[in-house]
């Protein structure tokens, strides 16, 4: 039944704006569609617009505060390089939310009503994912986008590691065989080794893709060995660059990269290679050090970071377990070893003397590592790292 | 065994056939020690050789 309109300030009148709207898009279900036109009609005649009321979100990337704004600007942030495995949440006006993210070559859509997870599905591309939510925000039916459901909290983790990259090879390796996975960050897991988490829904038909990754792993180090026992250092390096290209948290991956090309005189590319086996082991080292998710491990910035982090750890008037030196695995002590060589030949390669700063420094090395920091601020004047150091030295 | 069990129930009582059945284990197992001991510091085959003195810095690591 039609109201006319002079019936419907009348009918209406206990109805706040937010109450029609709420009727006319959450709960249309429960209405009769001539009851929903009387709706419209006295939004209307009040000259509230639906559409412009609703357009009123909250936005929160990877679990950070969430932030209010309107859909342009929301969707804007869906760019084509958003970073793979991180998330977006879209809580609309009436706080049902999804949380979208990032997969190697699809997104997957949690769907969340009031803070309780209900479920997941994957959407293949960007344009689709786009339309999704508009209709999401807008409280429109979106369901017709929603394909298979996942409860993922069904499901088992198959790998857990700090290494993006072989998360990835692994992820892709179960893409080809069509098996459907996702990966949970620390952000979200709070690992506090920073580790990310691969999760697959049948653990039984993904462990023998990974056993296969596992085995040609062990193959290629097989092959190094080989090829160093032979002398074949051509062959020995295609073998460490196959190894590399894995991404495994492994420093004796890239000790050896970096001895081997030491020895064929590549000395550049060397220094890269075992500053990386410096990083990976002082992180390794320092997990009991808290981790801080805003520093991604391994590279020559976690290294970096990492330092900073212990410099902060030990502040003075704390007790201070630099008074002796601590003991640091011989492998680090044959990096240092190495970088020292390489030193010899690139004497002003900055990136060399941090890492053995970084090393003195851990190992509560202190005359060394303030030689170490002396030498990189003759170089460079500016360097933050080096300053704080000595700032933190001074305080004490 | 039996035949040791009987005869060390001849003495006078269970209790004391065991401890002298202990002790006398216990004086194998010393004199044992010391031959093993002497032998590793005379040389021979179970000698105890000082290891190599590693090159460092190491030209390879151990990959797993």
């Amino acid at each position: 039944m039609n109201m006319q309109p002079s019936e419907l300030a009348e009918h209406f009148a206990a109805w706040h704006d937010e109450d029609l709207i709420r009727a006319l898009k959450m709960q249309r279900t429960d209405y009769e569609t001539s009851y929903l036109e009387s709706i419209a009609a006295e939004l209307s005649r009040r000259g509230v617009d639906p559409a412009a009321f609703i357009d009123q979100l909250k936005i929160s990337y990877n679990g950070e505060e969430p932030s209010s704004c309107n859909t342009v600007f929301a969707l804007a942030k869906l760019t084509d390089d958003f970073p793979l495995w991180h998330a977006l949440s879209f809580t609309h006006y009436f706080g049902s939310t999804l949380v979208v993210q990032r997969e190697l070559d699809t997104w997957l859509v949690n769907t969340y009503v009031e803070d309780v997870y209900g479920f997941s599905f994957f959407v293949a591309d960007r344009p689709a994912l786009l339309e999704l939510l508009q209709l999401f925000l807008k409280i429109e039916d979106w369901e017709h986008f929603i394909g298979e459901r996942h409860n993922l909290d069904r499901w088992k983790p198959l790998l857990r590691t700090r290494s993006a990259r072989y998360i990835q090879k692994v992820a892709a390796a179960l893409a080809e065989e069509e098996l459907v996975c996702t990966v949970q960050t620390p952000v979200f897991t709070r690992d506090q080794r920073g580790q990310l988490a691969l999760l697959v829904s049948v653990p039984k038909e993904a462990e023998p893709i990974l056993h296969k990754l596992q085995d040609r792993l062990l193959d290629l180090y097989a092959q190094a060995d080989e090829a160093f026992a032979q002398n074949a250092s051509t062959r020995e390096l295609g073998v460490y660059t196959e190894l590399v290209d894995y991404g495994l948290n492994n420093p004796a991956v890239y000790y050896n990269l970096g001895s081997a090309l030491g020895e064929s005189g590549r000395h550049t590319e060397a220094a890269v290679a075992l500053i990386e086996a410096a990083s990976l082991s002082l992180t390794e080292l320092d997990t009991q050090v808290q981790f801080q998710a805003r520093k991604g491990p391994g590279g020559l910035s976690g290294l970096f970071d990492m330092v900073s982090m212990l410099f902060s750890t030990f502040k003075p008037g704390e007790p201070n377990p630099s008074d002796a030196l601590r003991e640091i695995p011989d492998y680090i002590e044959d990096i240092e070893l190495q970088l020292i060589r390489l030193l010899g030949h690139l004497p002003q390669n900055l990136q060399i003397l941090h890492s053995l700063a970084s090393i003195a420094a851990i190992r509560h090395d202190v005359p060394l590592a303030l030689e170490r920091y002396r030498q990189i601020l003759t170089l460079a004047p500016d360097d933050e790292t080096a300053q704080l150091y000595f700032d933190e030295q001074e305080a004490e | 065994m039996d035949i040791v069990l009987d005869y060390l129930k001849d003495f006078d009582t269970r209790a004391s056939s065991y401890g002298i059945a202990a002790f006398c284990i216990l004086i194998w197992w010393v004199g044992r020690s010391f031959t093993r001991l002497y032998h590793q510091a005379a040389g021979g085959s179970i000698a105890t050789k000082q290891p190599a003195e590693q090159e460092r810095p190491r030209r390879r690591l151990p990959l797993q």
